[in-house]
Parts: C-alpha cells; structure tokens; sequence
C-alpha cells in the first residue's frame, strides 16, 4: 500500500506541486465555465429558433412556384391538402403560409429587402408562439388601436433595415419602427411569362423582436389575406404544423408523404431542426471548437506535471533504491510516480469542477461587478436579446472533461514513471 | 555440516566502462554460515560494495554464481528477489537512507508497507506500529517516533534504519560501512547493538568495513583488493 502513501508524502512535501494542481484546476476550470456559456447559449438559441418554429412544415420545393397547380399528374390544392393534412391524427393544428420576397420603402426614401410572411392570425398563434414575440401588443390580429388600419397592418422585424456594422454595433441605426408609419412594398413576379411589378402600402402596427438576428432583420408580416391581395394570388407557399406531439415527426411526416402520393417529390417536408439545421449545427459546432481549443489549456497544464514529476524522479533517486532494497518491485516504483500524476490531476480536477461550478452559476453576479467596475460589457445583450448570459451546467459534459483530463495526465506521467523503473537501484544507493 | 546460507562460486562482476569493461569483481569464492558475522574489508573501490549488492540480490553477476540456501539467484524473477528482499534480507546503509517525508515510525514499517495491500494493511496496521514502537524503544528511539527522519543526527539515523532492518525479522542483515559515518562512542554502541543481536536471535550478518576491530572481532572476514580475495588475510572458506 506504500505507494498511494508514499506518492501523497512526497506531494505534500513540494509545495512546487500546487502550481500544478493550479494549472490543471485552471484549465478544468475555464473548459467547465465556456462549456456552460455555450451550452446555454446553445439552449437559448435553440429555444427561441424553437419558439418561432412550427413543428413541422411543408412547402413547394421551389419557390418561385405556389401550391395550387398541376404537379405531373398531380393537382394539388392547397384547400384540401390543408384539410387532408389536418385530418391526420397526429397534427393538432395547421396554418397556411405565403411567403415571398420584396423591397421595403419608407416615406423617407429608405430601403430595405424583407421576407413577406402571409399568416393567417387565427390558426398562426396555434402552430408558432409568434405572438410572444410581438414587442406592443403580443396579438397578430393586425390592428392597430382597436381599428383596422388603412392602408392594412404589418409587423415588421425590428432589425429591418438596420446596418450590419459588425458584431455588437446592429444597434436600431436605419429606422425607428413606430406603430401607425407607413410602408410600401415592392415586388415582382413572372405571370405568363412576363415580369410583373406588385405594389402596396401598409401600416405599421407592431414590431417582432425574437433575438434571432437573422430572423428579426427580414421578417415582415402580413395577414394572409393582405399578403394574397398583394401579391394577386389565392394560393400559398407552405403549411405550417403544430403536432399533438413532437416525437409523431416521423409518423406525421410519412403521412402526410403518402397524401402527396407521387408529386411528393416537388414537397418539403421539415422538422422545424431540418429548417433551422444550419444555424443549430452552428452553435453547436461552435461550442465543439471552443471546448477543444481550451483542452490545450489542460495540455500545457498535463506537460507541467510532466516536467516536474521529472524532476521528481531526479531529485529521488536515492527513494527508489532504498524502495527496492526494501523490496519494492519495477512496477511498484512506476506506479508510485503515476500516483502522484494521478494525485495532483484528481485535486486539480476537483478543484476546477468546483471553481468553475461556482464561477458559472453566479456568472451574472460577476458579469455586473465587472460592469460596474470597469464598464466592461462581456456580453452586449441586443444582439441575442441576451440580458443575462446563459449559462447550463452539463453533468455529462463535467464527467467528460474530468476524465479526459485525469487521463491526459495519466498519460503524461508515464515518461518520469517509467524512467523511475528503469532506475538501477544500486546506481541510486551507491551515493549520497 | 552448519548451515551454508550464502556461498559465492567464482562469482565475478564487470561494468560497461566507456568501450572497455571494467572488471570490479574477479573470481570470488567463499561461503557464509547461518548465524555467523561475516566481515569484508578492503580498501575504497575494492568492489566491498558491489558484492553486498550481488548478495543482497540488488545486483547480478556477470561471471559465476551466488547461491542463496543452495539455489542459483540468477534464477530467481525479478518479483522473487524484490520478496527476498522484502521478507528475508535486510539492509543497513553507511548513509542510512532513510526516506527524509517519512518519520521515524513511519521509516521503521516501511517494509511492512511495501508487503501488504490497503487491505491487509489495515488489518495489520496497529499491530505493526506497535511493534515498530517497541523496537524503536528497545534501541532508545523512544522520545522520536513522531519525529521526521530528516531531524535526527546520525547515530539515530543508523539506530532507526537497524530497527527497518530488524522489524521484518530477516534471516540475514547485509551492513554495509554501518559506522563509517559515525564518531567513535555511537560506532561502538551500534557495534554492541549487531553483536547483541547475533547472540540473542541468531541473526547472520554480513558486513562491509574500514573498520580493523569489527573485522577482528568477526567469525570470518575476507579481504578484497582490487576485486580478489586476498587468501593470507581471509579466514573465511
Ligand atoms: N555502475 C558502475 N559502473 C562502472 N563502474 C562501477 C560501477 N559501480 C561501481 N563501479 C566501480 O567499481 C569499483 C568498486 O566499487 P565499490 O564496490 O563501490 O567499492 P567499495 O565499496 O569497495 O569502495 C569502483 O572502482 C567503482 O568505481
Ligand atoms: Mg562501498
């Protein structure tokens, strides 16, 4: 048993080794505060995509073309698929969509292009939670003091039209959305072969501020029936889909393939993570990166124990000769040099997990005290509508980090272990 | 016939030195009896500590053989040594080496450590101590149990690492140059202390000296020069 002793002894007698405990607690310390950040970030990101998001939705592949038309042999009508799909019993609610891209101008002479979204308000707050995101009024009713205005209500994105000046300066800059300005619109679209040039004008009556940048800076919303009245169509370009149940995707999804029987082929059909795919995989992917380019940080800690366990051996030369004259064994000397690795990783992993739970759970404390202090702002809360930072602490994530640190160390006491074995005892005793 | 514990057949040892091999050890013959002091003598680099080394099983030789009980040590494996060494030799060193982080106590079981798993450990731990304790009183270490090997002077020194050496109750104590740090009054009272024990338990000792008067006082000594024994002066076999 002298070896997990012994290794504690010799710790305990440098006090060399707590910049070694330290530099692992460090390391294990950062990962577990920026592992948390992320994943919070992650998490909120991902909820807000969430809120925004249908279930499920189905639109017509290319979208220069609308539902209602012959697909082969197929006649789709968006009516009756809206009725066919809700009659699956997986779907709670569905809602008819029409968008469309277009030029935004003000009575300033001010532009901006947008993403005209057609909904219709009664079923649209069933299959999204978009109405919580509506900054005056929390309603997609489209009016505007109890009035219907004239020229017809629109949302607007809060960042629509505001300048992309690089990261923490998209400050409200290009217009200052109020309820009752006016708009107009612009677009165009081919009608028998000709481009055609669509026109309206529309009146302010709410903003939407979701956090998503890429969301809040296009999104203009119409009622489905204003949307249709301007672009002169009676059709739609997607269906949006609340379940009764997100784990039916995959049921729902097959059925409402074998409704569109063969011309499912000219069909979208997306869980809300297909549509929001890229910008989760890059958070995600994010967070990977930024995790692996910290472990380095635990690295040139595990090189630390390296270096000074080698020293160790050195400096014990004489230990490892009377150990063998006692009768210690090679593989007895090796461990008890791997011990002392393992030692200070599991102090410094315990100390990091500590420091760096407490450091991530009153992360906003800090971030005030920062603030306050030295007006230093981590995190500029308009970009992701982040007040606070987020932060998750990940159990799994802590296990992993602590493990591969401990092994990371393991593996780099081996070197000073072995070379303690492969001391020749009566080299070490022959001297003083 | 007495029992031969140790016996040295022509065992010679050579090292590496540069391109050359450098032969320290040369046809060295001679047996040790159980229960005997054995005496080497000779002057510095003689190669007295290589062959302690080579009995103790710390070393091999490279000519030759050393029998321990009649067996050929180079047949042992390296985790049989390493249990001879453990349970049946004992070593005392001229420079103690005794391990500084430890105190004296915890010194005096080392051996008992390095035997037992956590487990067995455990069991045995506070019988072992008190065992340690009593010895370590018996040789006037009373009052330094508690204290770190690296605080006492030398003759402490050498009493704790006798008490190491002792605790195991070897079959045999290999000395090498175990008053060659000290001043004369504790030499004497370490020499009485070996005399003492051979006398009261048996216990075979083989030591390395300068010192004339542990040689004379010997049941056999060789002497080696330049890594021969040399005959005139050896009453050993
Ligand atoms: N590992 C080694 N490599 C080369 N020479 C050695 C080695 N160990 C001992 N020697 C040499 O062997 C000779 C005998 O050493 P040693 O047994 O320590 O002598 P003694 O104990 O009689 O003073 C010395 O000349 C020493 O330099
Ligand atoms: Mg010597």
């Amino acid at each position: 048993m002298y070896k997990l002793f012994l290794a504690w002894r010799y710790l305990l007698s440098r006090k060399i080794i707590f910049f070694s405990i330290a530099g692992i607690a460090v390391g294990v310390m950062v990962l577990i505060i920026v592992t948390s950040v992320m994943g919070g970030f992650v998490r909120d990101v991902r909820q807000k995509i969430r809120g925004i998001s249908s279930d499920l939705s189905v639109s017509v592949s290319d979208e220069f073309k609308t539902f209602s038309r012959f697909f082969g042999d197929y006649k789709a009508d968006s009516r009756q698929l809206l009725d066919e799909i809700r009659a699956i019993p997986y779907v709670a609610y569905a809602s008819p969509r029409l968008e469309w891209g277009a030029m935004l101008s003000t009575k300033d002479n001010r532009g901006a292009p947008v993403m005209v979204i057609g909904i219709e308000p009664a079923t649209e707050d069933k299959v999204s939670n978009l109405s919580e995101y509506l900054v005056y009024k929390r309603s997609t009713d489209f009016r505007l003091e109890d009035k219907d205005p004239e020229p017809p209500g629109a949302i607007v994105g809060r960042y629509v039209g505001a300048y992309e000046l690089g990261t923490g300066q998209q400050e409200r800059s290009a217009f200052d959305w109020e309820p009752g300005q006016s708009i107009a619109l612009t677009t165009v679209m081919s009608r028998d072969g000709m481009l055609q040039t669509q026109q309206g004008e529309f009146t302010i009556v709410d903003e939407f501020y979701s956090g998503l940048f890429d969301q809040d800076s296009v999104a203009l919303y119409l009622s489905l029936k204003q949307a249709q009245l301007f672009l002169k169509t009676e059709d739609i370009t997607k269906i949006t889909i609340r379940l009764t149940d997100y784990k039916y995707a995959q049921e729902a999804t097959r059925r409402i393939n074998e409704i569109l029987g063969k011309s499912v082929r000219y069909f979208q059909i997306k869980t809300w993570e297909d549509e929001k795919e890229n910008i989760l995989t890059a958070v995600t992917v994010e967070k990977r990166i930024q995790a692996i380019i910290l472990f380095c940080v635990v690295i040139v800690a595990c090189f630390n124990i390296l270096a000074m366990l080698t020293m160790r051996v050195v400096e014990k030369t004489k230990d490892i000769g009377i150990l063998s004259s006692l009768g210690s064994t090679r593989y007895g000397i090796m461990q008890l040099f791997l011990y002392q690795g393992l030692i200070i990783s599991f102090l410094g992993c315990l100390f990091g997990v500590v420091s760096g739970y407490l450091f991530t759970i009153n992360l906003n404390k800090i971030q005030f005290l920062l603030k306050s202090w030295f007006g230093l702002e981590v995190f500029p809360p308009n970009i992701y509508k982040i007040g606070d930072i987020p932060w998750e602490i990940d159990v799994p994530t802590i296990i992993t980090i602590t493990l591969l640190t401990v092994s990371m160390s393991i593996i780099f006491s081996i070197y000073p272990a072995i070379k303690a074995a492969r001391m020749e005892p009566v080299e070490a005793l022959r001297y003083e | 016939m007495s029992d031969i514990i140790i016996q040295a057949e022509s065992t010679g040892k050579e090292f590496p030195s540069g391109d050359r091999r450098l032969a320290v050890l040369k046809e060295i013959s001679f047996q040790i009896m159980k229960g005997e002091i054995f005496s080497i003598v000779g002057p510095s680099g003689a190669g007295k500590s290589t062959l302690l080394h080579l009995m103790g099983l710390l070393d091999k030789p490279t000519a030759g053989k050393i029998l321990f009980k009649g067996q050929d040590t180079a047949l042992f494996s390296a985790s049989q040594a390493a249990l001879l060494r453990n349970t049946t030799f004992g070593f005392v060193f001229q420079f103690y080496h005794l391990i500084p982080e430890l105190t004296v106590v915890e010194n005096t079981v080392l051996p008992f450590m390095i035997r037992h798993s956590y487990f067995s450990w455990m069991i045995n731990k506070s019988k072992l101590y008190k065992r340690a304790h009593s010895l370590l009183e018996k040789l006037g270490l009373g009052e330094r149990l508690k204290h770190r090997a690296n605080q006492l002077s030398g003759g402490e020194s050498q009493r704790v690492a006798i008490a190491r050496a002792l605790i195991t109750e070897p079959e045999i104590i290999f000395c090498d140059e175990p008053t060659g740090n000290l001043d004369q009054a504790t030499s004497r009272e370490i020499q009485s202390l070996i005399w003492e024990m051979n006398k009261d338990s048996g216990l075979t000792f083989v030591i390395v000296t300068h010192d004339e008067n542990i040689a004379k006082k010997a049941h056999h000594m060789i002497k080696l020069v330049d890594g021969k024994i040399v005959p005139g002066e050896s009453t050993a076999k």
